[in-house]
């Protein structure tokens, strides 16, 4: 089961669409589920999401106008994946702080987005995947940022996490692979 | 087939092949009826014989010897008295016709139902028998509607009943394409049972459509069998002798045939030369004094044809040869005067047929009558089918130079932009701009004299649309100087509608853009939109219009020259004031700039590049007040500081972080989002929990020490006016424990680029170091405070539930980031107990609190400890 | 409990020559006491006078006697018990007729009839009601001598009509209406057909129509008894039909009351056919054509041998 991990957009505000690259590599009917770490920023950003899957689970980034959740549980095949958009975790990306929400939300897996640079760390025997920007905008805490996305692929018990980054104008996949502890 | 040499296709076609071939530009019947019925009415009552089922129509045995010739006016003048005969006859309103024949409808499926098939017999004779009656003339059409519907129900009914009888074997029913070889004997013979009564029938009209109803049922006697007989009804059909019962008569069969076999020609062609005979029938001197007596003139007369007539030719049209093309129009040429015909032939043949000889076409238009069908009818048409098709290349401007011809002549306005419609699309589809624009400066002449153009909106609009959606790039469409004067020609709704329209497929399209005409261009369709937005509009309204100039703001882009650029969202600035939307993206395009240009100079600005970035967050600065919504002025406040840090303009930055400081008392406890009042609190702590985040990078103040912001921070959260009961404030400090942990470390988890935060600034300096261990004693202290008042108040589930909450938060915290001591041991062994007194969190929480304690218990000497104190 | 005569053939239509199989049904709930089944049959030729003939020839001939052309009576069970429930009984006879006489086509006639009538008979016993059933079925005769086509051609102008008065010729409408007929002989199972052209008229149109007339002649040599009755009245043309088209005479032979013309010793039946134009003004015009009808023999079957 292919899962899209995608966020941070920030469009129009910040850029004017996701890269071409990724967007030839993202077509409907292959996705089951798409969960988004936030700041969407319009409101079709969310509708071409849903152009490519039928599940899109939203979280709600600082620049959201929608009245998405901050937070949220999904449970897709064996695994329970917690998402939030992290800009009120303090501080940002800290694996502790990752792992007090994780712990409340019950998750073996979490999901967070907001500082545009992608991570995938195990933690205490917790997945933690940050699928960075997906266009690329700034954060607040560079102005050059890599656009990157990720591909959750959930068989059973294993997660091969691949990373899609684009480097110079061509797109690079790196593969990471995470089993559930029982 | 002699008549024109062609031979006819008549192999058998599935029903299937015929519903997919119809799809594409045959309009069926069923769509075609509730026009039809809308169009023919009337407010005259129409008769109908009140006994209804007295008259015989089946002939019985004459047994009475035949003096020839009085015997049979005897019998006139006993049918004369049954269907003129006043005291017999009711007459209704159209209204109540209709639910007479629909109740006729269901007589006819009841009596069928109870097996009684003569009766269902004569009751389908007696509908037929309404369409030879022409006294109210103006509804016939519908009528023939109305009738056909019965004859059709029967037609089925008689079907469905001979292919149940047609098998043998009850259990193994006929295929549906089935050879006649296959049919029951008995079947057959009911078969030729119902042809032999309905040839029996006295009557032509009632005898031809009755036996037109069941044509279908021919497949049971034998194969092949209908180009017989449909050529034989279509001749006898001229036994009709009024020609518009004649002409529904010819389109009823070619409805029927159609039905059984679309590609036979034969009969139809037949039918449509003996319609063009019979139009010498309406100059004689009888029939002229008949429409006189009804008060019809013969326009009026011929427009009754109109949908018989469209149905014949479309019949006689559909999959056509374009040899049979050619002599149906040779035929017009040479007989016909009714441009009516032209016209419903225009609708009927495959429009590339029309398209190959549209030159000759505009010409016969051209020298047409138009007392049957107005010119402008026609050249529309045409129009419909030539922007689809277009004529041959070197044809396509002579054809639209003879057409506006015509067009530009006509005076009526209506008449003249439903025609300048349709050529402006052909011209969209075929023409360049440049002809596209001499197009429009016409209409332009057309419609402004006397503000014509104030009755013509909708047209205008459709007009405007189609311009909108062909062309991809819209400074194209700039390029024609009529189209901003063709803008200028709308009011009111119609005004915004269009503009949004304009606005939507200009944000739709790829392109960026930084030609100051377009930019101009749309900057006033903009601004007209914002300007009609007051406080009494809608909520959607506003939304839909910031969204429109939203999207305007993002497509311009002046590339590296940033200073146009930032121009250009001053501009902006001063023309949009209305839109806390658009203003919030003003922001951010403004900051984004500033970004941009950090990136382009790679993090070391000149003195140019850092005066430019000073002027964005300048103009930040000077917009976000004008914001109404608080939490988006915090938002920005925060967002523009940091951009502002980034740039090393620190000052600047300083100023946002203090304004947005001091913003934060004015937070009220409710605010409005989509008219529902919402409490803020959440959101509140949402964005304190960021600006502490965010506080990791900013360093501290040269002067006022380097936690100048964050006690400002925390003072306005000690200040703010909480509501009783919450834990906000427990939560925030929480975050400030963590906040001033993260302080402590060698270096911080994370910098902003080029940025000297606290960690470079003052880590290594005692007295930092002391600062902050001594705030995070007294902020615990601060939280314990907090938890225990949380339940002193009331002591509800909620905030029993929150006291356990927050202790096992700050409990959790405690085993996490810092190493265990005996002094912060006594402190987590505290807060588990009042976790667990508070009577608010359940075993299971409690529990699970626990999992990081057991592990960490297995290395730790304090750990192991502190589990067994809580679990004593 | 009921009795039914059931024939193999489901249109019971037979030729001279042929056998009739057949079945009586009995239903019964219950078994049923009889004393015998009969089957007979009745084939015979009926002529009656009409009324305005009858005081004409009554002195001559007080009954005009029934032709008898078949006759039989089977036993189809001898008395005895049959038992509950469905009981087909098995018959079969061939179709020739008496001695000395043919076989004519069944025909429902006014003045003549010619029927095949089967009847059966249940006698029960004392205080049982007797069971009766009658079948008529359906007898076509081959033609022997099939005529060639006739073609008719016609032209009626006002010139061209006989009972018109001299007087009256001035005030009769101008018209002038040709056509043809296929063919004055014409085959009973298909159409007659024709075509009909008003050419030009001074006087609107109300009705073009064809008029099936039968002309029964009873008697002897001595003295006949001519009627001619209207069979059917099929409108070709309703109104004021467009001058210059041309409209198909078009009318299928009604079945049972159309026969192959007859003329034997006793009687005779004859067809013919009115073309009538009737003008809105309540002129009628009339143009008389006797025909021919025959029967033209079957097709022969299907030889079989071949695969």
């Amino acid at each position: 089961m292919l899962v899209l991990i995608i966020g941070d957009f920030h469009i129009p505000h910040r850029q004017h669409d996701l890269p071409k690259q990724f967007k030839k590599l993202l077509v409907p009917g292959k996705i089951q589920h798409i969960i988004c770490t936030g700041n969407l920023c319009s409101k079709e950003t969310l509708d071409y999401l849903k152009s490519l899957a039928p599940d899109v689970h939203v979280v709600r980034g600082d620049f959201d106008e929608m009245q998405a959740a901050e937070q949220k549980v999904i449970t897709i095949g064996q695994f329970k994946v917690g998402v939030t958009h992290g800009h009120q975790i303090v501080p940002w990306g800290d694996p502790e702080a990752l792992a007090n929400v994780q712990r409340q939300l019950d998750c073996d897996i979490l999901v967070t987005g907001h500082t545009h640079k992608f991570e995938a760390i195990q933690y205490d025997g917790k997945f933690f995947v940050n699928p960075g920007s997906a266009t690329g905008a700034y954060s607040t805490l560079t102005p050059n940022v890599i656009p990157s996305f990720v591909l959750m692929d959930i068989q059973g018990s294993i997660v091969i996490t691949y990373v899609y980054k684009l480097g110079a104008n061509e797109v690079e996949v790196e593969r990471i692979d995470y089993a559930k502890s029982q | 087939s002699k008549v024109l040499g062609l031979a006819a296709q008549i192999q058998p076609v599935s029903q299937d092949s015929i519903e997919a071939e119809i799809l594409d530009t045959f309009v069926p019947w069923a769509l075609k009826k509730p026009g039809i019925l809308t169009k023919y009415s009337t407010t005259e009552n129409i008769p109908v014989t009140a006994n209804f089922l007295a008259s015989e129509d089946l002939p019985s045995q004459v047994k009475v010897p035949v003096d020839r010739v009085k015997s049979r006016l005897e019998q006139l003048e006993e049918e004369e008295k049954t269907t003129t005969g006043s005291s017999e006859i009711t007459q209704l309103s159209q209204k109540d016709y209709v639910i007479h024949i629909e109740s006729l409808n269901d007589d006819l499926r009841t009596a069928w139902a109870n097996e009684e098939r003569v009766k269902s017999l004569k009751l389908v004779i007696q509908a037929a028998k309404l369409l030879c009656d022409t006294t109210v003339i103006r509804f016939y059409p519908s009528k023939f509607v109305l009738v056909t519907e019965i004859l059709d129900t029967f037609g089925k009914l008689v079907y469905d009943r001979l292919f149940k009888k047609g098998s043998d074997n009850e259990k193994i029913p006929l295929p549906e394409k089935f050879s006649a070889k296959l049919v029951s004997e008995s079947a057959k013979e009911t078969c030729r049972n119902w042809f032999f009564k309905i040839a029996s029938i006295r009557e032509l009209i009632p005898r031809l459509f009755v036996e037109m109803a069941i044509i279908r049922c021919y497949n049971f006697l034998a194969d092949n069998e209908f180009p017989k007989a449909l050529n034989r009804l279509s001749t006898m059909i001229r036994g009709i002798g009024d020609p518009l019962v004649s002409l529904y008569a010819r389109a009823y069969l070619a409805r029927k045939g159609f039905e059984v076999a679309p590609h036979i020609k034969d009969y139809l062609m037949t039918c449509f030369l003996d319609f063009l005979v019979t139009q010498k029938q309406l100059g004689t001197p009888h029939f002229n004094s008949k429409l006189d007596s009804i008060k019809l003139t013969v326009p009026e007369f011929v427009d009754l044809y109109t949908p018989g007539l469209e149905w014949l030719l479309q019949c006689l049209g559909f999959k056509a040869t374009e040899e049979l093309f050619k002599k149906i129009i040779q035929l017009y040429e040479q007989n016909a005067s009714n441009s009516l015909i032209l016209n419903c032939i225009l609708s009927s043949f495959p429009p590339q047929y029309i398209a190959e000889i549209a030159v000759q076409i505009t010409g016969m238009i051209r020298e047409s009558d138009p007392t049957f069908c107005a010119k402008h009818l026609m050249y529309k048409s045409m129009g419909v089918i030539l922007v689809m098709h277009p004529p041959k290349s070197d044809y396509i401007l002579d054809v639209l130079n003879e057409v506006w011809k015509f067009v530009g002549q006509i005076q009526e306005p209506k008449d003249y932009i439903a025609l300048a419609d349709v050529y402006i699309e052909y011209a969209i589809n075929h023409c360049t701009t440049k002809e596209l624009n001499k197009l429009l400066g016409d209409l332009l002449k057309h419609v402004q004299p006397n503000n014509m153009f104030e009755q013509l909106q909708p047209q205008l609009q459709s007009i405007v649309y189609k311009i909108v959606s062909h062309y991809k790039e819209f400074s194209t469409i700039i390029t024609m100087n009529k189209f901003l004067p063709l803008m200028d020609l709308f009011v009111g709704d119609a005004k915004v509608e269009v503009y949004k329209n304009v606005l939507d497929s200009f944000g739709r399209s790829s392109e960026t853009t930084s030609d100051p005409q377009l930019i101009n261009a749309i900057f006033d369709l903009c601004k007209s939109l914002h300007d009609d937005i007051n406080s009494l509009s809608f909520l959607d309204e506003v939304r839909q219009v910031s969204r429109l100039i939203n999207n305007f703001i993002a497509k311009v882009d002046y590339g590296k020259d940033v200073e146009q650029q930032l121009n250009f969202y001053v501009e902006c600035r001063s023309r949009f004031a209305n839109l806390d939307a658009v203003k919030d993206t003003l922001v951010h395009a403004v900051s984004n700039l500033a970004m941009r240009t950090l990136g382009l100079v790679n993090g070391r600005h000149s003195k140019k590049t850092a005066a430019f970035v000073r002027a964005c967050v300048a103009y930040c600065f000077i917009t976000i007040p004008s914001i109404d919504n608080i939490f988006m002025r915090l938002k920005l406040y925060l967002l523009v500081g940091q951009v502002a840090m980034m740039n090393q303009s620190l000052p600047q930055a300083d100023a946002m972080f203090k304004t947005a400081i001091n913003l934060i008392a004015e937070v009220p406890p409710t605010i409005e989002i989509d008219k529902q009042a919402r409490a803020t609190e959440d959101m509140l702590v949402e964005y304190l929990s960021h600006f502490m985040a965010a506080l990791v990078t900013i360093p501290g103040h040269p002067e006022h020490g380097p936690l100048y912001l964050v006690q400002g921070l925390l003072q306005a959260i000690q200040d703010y006016n909480w509501e009783k009961g919450s834990d906000a404030k427990v939560r925030c400090y929480t975050n400030a424990v963590l906040l001033f942990s993260t302080y402590l470390q060698q270096s911080l988890p994370y910098h902003a680029m080029k940025v000297e935060s606290n960690d470079t600034l003052f880590t290594g300096d005692p007295q930092y170091a002391e600062e902050l261990n001594s705030l995070i004693d007294q902020y615990i202290g601060l939280i314990l405070t907090g938890i225990s008042e949380l339940a002193e108040d009331e002591a509800s589930a909620s905030a029993k539930k929150k006291q356990a909450q927050r202790s096992l938060d700050l409990f959790a915290r405690l085993l996490g980031h810092a190493e265990l001591t005996t002094r912060s041991a006594t402190l987590a062994l505290k807060l588990y107990t009042v976790a667990k007194k508070s009577g608010g969190a359940d075993a299971a929480a409690l529990k699970t609190s626990l999992k990081p304690l057991e592990k960490l218990a297995k290395s730790s000497n304090i750990a192991y400890e502190l589990l067994k104190k809580i679990q004593a | 409990m009921s009795v039914d005569i059931r024939l193999k053939r489901t249109d019971r239509t037979y030729f001279p020559g042929e056998t009739v199989y057949g079945f009586i049904v009995v239903t019964s709930k219950g078994p049923i006491q009889h004393s015998g089944i009969t089957l007979s049959l009745d084939a015979s030729v009926t002529m009656q006078l009409s009324a305005k003939s009858v005081g004409l020839f009554e002195a001559f001939y007080n009954s005009l006697k029934p032709v008898q052309l078949m006759q039989f009576n089977l036993e189809i069970a001898a008395p005895g018990k049959l038992p509950d429930g469905v009981t087909e009984l098995p018959f079969e006879f061939s179709l020739k007729p008496i001695e000395g006489v043919s076989l004519y086509e069944t025909y429902h006639g006014v003045f003549v009839n010619i029927q095949y009538v089967l009847t059966v008979d249940m006698q029960r016993p004392l205080l049982a009601k007797n069971l009766k059933k009658q079948l008529e079925f359906i007898l076509q005769v081959e033609s022997t001598d099939i005529p060639k086509p006739t073609p008719v051609d016609f032209n009626i102008t006002p010139q061209s009509l006989e009972n018109v008065r001299k007087s009256s010729s001035e005030s009769i409408p101008q018209f002038k209406i040709s056509g043809r007929l296929a063919s004055a002989s014409c085959s009973i199972e298909d159409p007659f057909v024709g075509e009909i052209t008003i050419e030009t008229s001074s006087t609107p149109i109300k009705s073009v129509e064809i008029q099936l007339v039968r002309v029964e002649t009873c008697g002897s040599a001595d003295g006949f008894a001519k009627e001619a009755t209207e069979i059917q009245n099929i409108q070709v043309g309703d109104g004021d039909v467009c001058q210059g088209l041309t409209i198909p005479l078009h009318m299928l032979f009604p079945r049972l009351f159309t026969c192959p013309t007859l003329a034997t010793r006793n009687f005779k039946i004859e067809f013919e056919v009115n073309v009538v134009v009737l003008l809105v003004t309540g002129h009628l015009i009339t143009e008389n054509f006797p025909i021919k009808i025959y029967r033209r023999p079957r097709a022969p079957p299907p030889k079989s041998g071949k695969a």
